[in-house]
């Protein structure tokens, strides 16, 4: 005997206790299991309707009184459907209030968060970051001090939604107040001691903090707990790896970071991304290799930074697993002195 | 993308093993099981990650918020048998040196 089978029957079961042997209670009680059933197996309320008068056929009830009996056993069953209606219709309004939400945040960060690129003549800059949904968890900001230098940060914020875009927020504005002479580690710091007062509990950023001279190509810089990056020697066509360990913002407080020093010769390029890039899943659900990453920025080092990180963005997401997609961010800085 | 979770309830500690992949869609109901536990303060908490394939930063995050709610109540977080993949994530963030991990599978300890 199938379900369905098991379902006529019990209905067939019910009208009889209500309609021929007067036992209301036991009615009633069989009617809310079988309307658990039947809403559990997306019965639709029509098919309902249609069983209800193939039973009153099937059991020859065709006084006129008992028909109307049988209507209050159906009106029951039909209580529960509009639960679950008014149930869906709450979950409804609830996905658009978030869907709002989302709106609002990925407005935030359209607006207050974005980043001008500084055009000087001694350095080209190329930036991309794009969400793999409506709101980034991704965060860049380039700030150009007034002498010659910049400072650049790539950062993740674990957390979605408003309160990683206040968190963004911060972090801007943390970066703004900084003071630049007391360079990156003390900046790290700061935004640290920041962070770690205001975000909840789950949430915390991992963040690359650099500080870069484009008229002497003196670079200093420092992690909190963020992808390393790399420095493509143009001379000697290799790729170094820059680091330095850190722990991530908004777990501890007082944390202290270190800080490190590197030189760009002409045509060297530092390379910062975020894990969407270098953890990327491809079709397969296989890892990216970071090689094969750093491949294709050699393929295209003669051009302007901006070129670069559009084909590795381009390339990246034809090669992206379509259920896997995470925010994709890289910033490529070259030193430019020559090319003017 | 599925996660399995094996809780085992010990008078001083609540033992927790995960297989599977921990990351932004599995990671509420391997809450459910931290939560209580870190919250409620009176156990430590032993993680056993040998089964464990995948962990991104979602994940972490809650490492991150059970290590805080222990801490809070002077427990301690233990993760063990960590595969490499996800060790590299403990180290790159940081957080490796805040907690007592091991590797697997040599279920070597690394200092605090």
């Amino acid at each position: 005997m199938s379900y369905i089978d098991n379902l006529t029957n019990d209905y067939e079961e019910i009208l009889r206790l209500y309609l021929f042997d007067n036992n209301l209670d036991a009615a009633i009680a069989k009617c809310h299991t079988f309307s658990r059933n039947v809403i559990e197996i997306d019965t639709s309320p029509e098919e309902i309707v249609s069983l209800h008068t193939q039973m009153l056929n099937h059991m020859h009830v065709n006084d006129i009184e008992l028909v109307k009996q049988s209507l209050e056993i159906l009106e029951e069953v039909m209580i529960s459907f509009g639960f679950t209606y008014r149930d869906y219709r709450a979950m409804l309004d609830k996905l658009n209030l978030h869907d709002q939400e989302l709106d609002i945040a990925a407005s935030l960060q359209e607006t207050m968060l974005k980043a001008t690129i500084p055009a000087v003549d001694t350095m080209q800059i190329g930036a991309i970051s794009i969400p793999a949904g409506k709101v980034s968890g991704d965060y860049f900001n380039i700030i150009h001090h007034n002498n010659d230098k910049i400072s650049f940060a790539v950062a993740d914020v674990i957390g979605k939604g408003i309160p990683a875009a206040i968190a963004m927020t911060m972090l801007k504005f943390g970066m703004e107040f900084a003071h630049l002479n007391r360079g990156p580690a003390k900046a790290l710091e700061t935004l640290n001691n920041l962070v770690e007062q205001n975000v909840n509990k789950n949430m915390f950023i991992t963040m690359f903090y650099g500080v870069y001279d484009f008229t002497s190509g003196d670079l200093s810089f420092s992690s909190a707990g963020h992808e390393p990056g790399f420095i493509y020697r143009y001379d000697e066509d290799v790729f170094e790896e820059i680091d330095t360990k850190g722990l991530v913002l908004g777990v501890r407080q007082g944390n202290t970071y270190f800080e490190k020093n590197a030189h760009l010769k002409e045509n060297d390029m530092i390379f910062i991304f975020t894990d969407g890039v270098s953890e990327l899943r491809k079709h397969d659900d296989t890892f990216i290799d970071m090689n094969n990453i750093l491949e294709m920025i050699r393929e295209k080092k003669e051009c302007h930074p901006q070129d670069i990180v559009q084909y590795l963005y381009e390339t990246l997401t034809r090669m992206q697993h379509n259920l896997r997609k995470d925010d994709l961010t890289m910033i490529i800085i070259k030193n430019a002195k020559n090319n003017y | 993308m599925n996660i399995k979770i094996n809780v085992d309830e010990k008078p001083e500690v609540t033992h927790v093993s995960i297989a599977g992949e921990l990351d932004i869609y599995t990671a509420p109901e391997l809450k459910k099981v931290f939560e209580p536990v870190a919250t409620d303060g009176t156990k430590n908490l032993h993680v056993d990650l040998k089964g464990l394939s995948y962990m991104d930063s979602t994940g972490l995050g809650l490492f991150v918020g059970t290590l805080k709610d222990l801490n809070k109540n002077d427990k301690e977080l233990r993760v063990t048998n960590v595969q490499p993949r996800i060790m590299k994530l403990f180290e790159i963030t940081g957080l490796r040196d805040l907690m007592y991990i091991t590797k697997y599978p040599e279920g070597e300890e690394i200092e605090k």
